[in-house]
Parts: C-alpha cells; sequence; structure tokens
C-alpha cells in the first residue's frame, strides 16, 4: 500500500462513515497540509474498494452539487487489518532504531 | 446571485462526462460542483476556475475513464481468445511443419496468415465498439449503437466485399481456384450474420468481447506470420537443404570424372544416386537443376503464403541472380539463400 492510499484510507476511518470524496480532500489538508486533486482521490478509493478495503453507497444530494448524491466511503474489516499491519509494521522500524545513535543524533 | 447559479463552464462538464466512465458521473460531477463553490466563495472566480482545470485533468486516469476495476471478461472469454489464438498459429505454422505440407494445409495457413492484413482494417471499428463496450453501464438499457448491433455489421461489410471480389478476380485471372478458404469464410460469415441478428435483441447490459477479439486476431496473426512462420520455414528448410548433401556431391563428382557439370539430373541417376532426392513425399516437389559454364545451380519453390512464393537457391558461383522484388536472405548452409517472389 502506498502513501497516499495509506492516508486515504485513514481519513475514511476517522471519518466514521462520513467520508466522502471532497470531505476527505478537505480533512488531508487540514491534517497533513497537503492538497490533493479530485482524480487522484477517486483513483484511490475505486482501488481500494477494489481490494475490498472499503465499501461505499450513496448518500444524499445537495445544492451546491448541483442535486447530485455523495458516495460515502466506510472502512472494511480487511481495511482496519491492513491499516494496523501498517502501523506495526512502522512500529517495529522505530523500535529497530538503536537508541544511543538516535539520543545523539549520531543516525 | 447565490453562489449556486454561478456554474463552472458548460463545456468543462461535458468534457468530465466524456472523460469518466458513466457508472461514476453522479459523485464525481457533484464532487468537482461542491468544490467549485466551495473555491468560489474562497478564492474567487478566476482561481476556482483554474483549480477547476486542475481537477478536470486529475480525472485522467484509466481506472477512472474505463472502470478497469470492473470484471470484464468472464474465464470463457478469455478461453474462447486463447483458443482462437491456438487456431491461428497452428493453421498459419502448420504447411511449414515438416512432413505436412498438402494445398488444404497451405488454403489453411494463406487465409490465417491473411487475416494479419485484411484485419487491420477491422482495427478502427474495433477500437469505437470496444470503447463503448467499456463505456457502457450496468442496469443501462442498450440501444443498437451501445449493444454493437451497427457495429457488427460495419466490421462485416469488408468482409462481404473481400470475399466476391476475390473471388471474381481469381476467376478473371484464370488463377488455380482453391476453394477451401472461401468455404470457411462462407461458414464464418454465416455464423456471424446469425449472431449478429441475436445481437438486435440485446438490451440488457453485458459485456460483449467481440471488439477485444477483432482487436487481437489480426495482431496474433501478424505476429504469427511474421515469426513463427519464418521460424518454422527455417527449421524445413534446412532439412530440405540437408538432403541435397548426396546430390550435390553427385553432381561434384560427375564433374570429376567428365570435366563437366551434367546436363540433367537424370544422368546421375544409376552411376552416382540411387533416387534423386524429393523436397516432402506428398507433393513430390523436386530440385531444379541448372547447369551453367563453369557453375550449377539447385532450387526449389514452395507456396509461402497469399501472394509469395519462396524460393530456396544453391549457387556455387557466388550470389544467385534474383528475380524477385524481395531482398535475398544467406539460408544457413554455404552458397545457399533463399528470397520471397510474388
Amino acid at each position: 500500500m502506498g502513501e497516499f492510499e495509506e492516508l486515504v484510507l485513514l481519513i475514511v476511518a476517522l471519518m466514521n462513515g462520513k467520508a466522502y470524496g471532497i470531505s476527505i480532500i478537505e480533512e488531508l489538508e487540514k491534517r497533513t497540509d497537503r492538497s490533493a486533486a479530485i482524480g487522484a482521490v477517486q483513483t484511490v478509493l475505486k482501488r481500494m474498494e477494489d481490494k475490498g478495503l472499503v465499501t461505499s453507497e450513496f448518500g444524499e444530494a445537495t445544492n451546491e452539487r448541483g442535486g447530485r448524491r455523495k458516495r460515502y466511503y466506510q472502512i472494511t474489516a480487511k481495511g482496519q487489518k491492513t491499516l494496523a499491519q501498517n502501523r506495526a509494521m512502522r512500529n517495529d522500524l522505530w523500535d529497530a532504531i538503536p537508541k544511543f545513535g538516535w539520543n545523539y543524533g549520531i543516525v | 446571485m447565490g453562489s449556486f447559479e454561478n456554474k463552472p463552464p458548460s463545456w468543462a462538464m461535458a468534457l468530465l462526462r466524456l472523460m469518466v466512465h458513466p457508472e461514476f458521473h453522479e459523485e464525481i460531477q457533484g464532487d468537482l460542483l461542491e468544490k467549485y463553490h466551495s473555491d468560489l466563495q474562497k478564492v474567487g472566480q478566476k482561481t476556482a476556475r483554474r483549480q477547476l482545470y486542475t481537477h478536470l485533468l486529475s480525472m485522467l486516469k484509466p481506472i477512472l475513464i474505463f472502470n478497469l476495476n470492473r470484471m470484464y471478461m468472464n474465464p470463457k472469454n478469455w478461453l474462447t481468445l486463447a483458443l482462437i489464438a491456438l487456431a491461428i498459429t497452428m493453421a498459419s505454422v502448420a504447411p511449414f511443419l515438416s512432413g505436412s505440407s498438402s494445398n488444404v494445409l497451405y488454403a489453411i495457413s494463406q487465409f490465417a496468415q491473411t487475416l494479419g492484413y485484411t484485419g487491420l482494417i477491422f482495427i478502427p471499428i474495433a477500437l469505437v465498439w470496444l470503447i463503448i463496450e467499456f463505456r457502457n453501464k450496468k442496469g443501462q438499457s442498450l440501444n443498437r449503437w451501445t449493444n454493437g448491433y451497427y457495429f457488427s455489421w460495419l466490421a462485416l461489410i469488408p468482409v462481404l466485399i473481400f470475399v466476391p471480389v476475390q473471388l471474381i478476380l481469381t476467376l478473371v485471372r484464370d488463377q488455380p481456384l482453391n476453394l477451401w478458404p472461401f468455404a470457411i469464410i462462407l461458414l464464418m460469415v454465416a455464423f456471424l450474420v446469425y449472431r449478429i441478428k441475436k445481437l438486435k435483441k440485446k438490451t440488457e447490459y453485458k459485456f460483449n468481447p467481440v471488439p477485444l477479439y477483432l482487436l487481437v486476431i489480426p495482431v496474433i496473426a501478424l505476429a504469427t506470420s511474421q515469426w513463427a512462420v519464418e521460424g518454422a520455414a527455417a527449421i524445413t528448410r534446412k532439412a530440405a537443404i540437408s538432403k541435397t548433401e548426396p546430390l550435390i556431391a553427385a553432381i561434384e563428382n560427375y564433374k570429376m570424372e567428365y570435366g563437366e557439370y551434367p546436363n540433367s539430373l537424370n544422368e546421375l541417376k544409376g552411376t552416382y544416386l540411387d533416387e534423386l532426392p524429393t523436397l516432402d513425399s506428398k507433393n513430390k516437389l523436386t530440385y531444379e537443376y541448372q547447369k551453367g559454364n563453369h557453375s550449377f545451380q539447385l532450387r526449389f519453390e514452395r507456396l509461402w503464403h497469399w501472394n509469395a512464393t519462396e524460393v530456396v537457391v544453391y549457387s556455387n558461383s557466388g550470389l544467385p541472380d534474383i528475380k524477385g522484388n524481395y531482398e535475398n536472405h544467406p539460408a544457413g548452409h554455404p552458397n545457399w539463400w533463399y528470397y520471397l517472389a510474388d
């Protein structure tokens, strides 16, 4: 899983059923200070849906969307497991850094 | 005027609908509009429009254009494609393999190889048809364009023109008429017409792999014609050349004894050779012999494809005089060359 894919999956998880294209982009900008194009986010969402990491369903339509419905994304058990594995792998790597070198700026 | 009435350019939305797969239209159009209206309030119209174009460009991804996550081909479709590829390859190569050069096999091989060149005319139709197949949406009611009915007829028209024209040309030119390719094509056309008629009634979405076959078949036929046939032909050519070693030795022995080369190969029979070698046992193609002043040539010919004959020449006085329009190639044995003649 790529870094951007992991970030989008984390945002979908933390938004707890309220994640859709634009809300994901806004949350991403707010929390990571990086902007993302709609096409990039939609590509990642479709790919993750294909892998079974997220599921989606249509929600409500609004005026600002020209009467078009939002598609809400939700993380699946497989998505949660993937995120947990990624986190464990990162923790292992952090734990493996030699304390002496880290504390004295040698590494 | 409310900000929702300040709409993005209609051409941009039309372009979006053209680019993005219909199954994603609603959510992505909605996202783009929502983002535009939000940017409009924050940064003004000029910047909002610039950002809209950036988002539009970001949609240029195969997954969003063709909805590639969807399983278009089922195992039966893949199997059909593999069988077609295998049949074309085997049919093209068969007469060039050892011991199998009947006229029927040659005719079928020519037909299979011809698919590579004539099949190229299907490619533009197949490409448009395939894009429409990819862009069809689940639950959509199909018409005669989106169900492929008109495209099938468009693809069949060149065949319906080509077959009678080729038949008439063969008869007018007084060329030997081989009915096998025509019989195969007629059977295929009858089958296709039957399938097209069924297609007319199709209104529910189901991926049709035919345009993909129309794209792949010419490519396979061309690749087979260019490489596999050449590979198989090289093996049998070398085998045929090897058979001539006793014949060439006998001709040289004749010259040592009489001081000149024989006038015909029949003069070698009995004393120098028991039997003249044949190219293959079924067609009884023998080597042609030509005597020069201080040299001789041996040659044999075989059909290559629709419009060319392969000529293989032995010349002990250097490069032979080539009469075809094609380049000559060394045949892998000393003093042997081969070329394709019209």
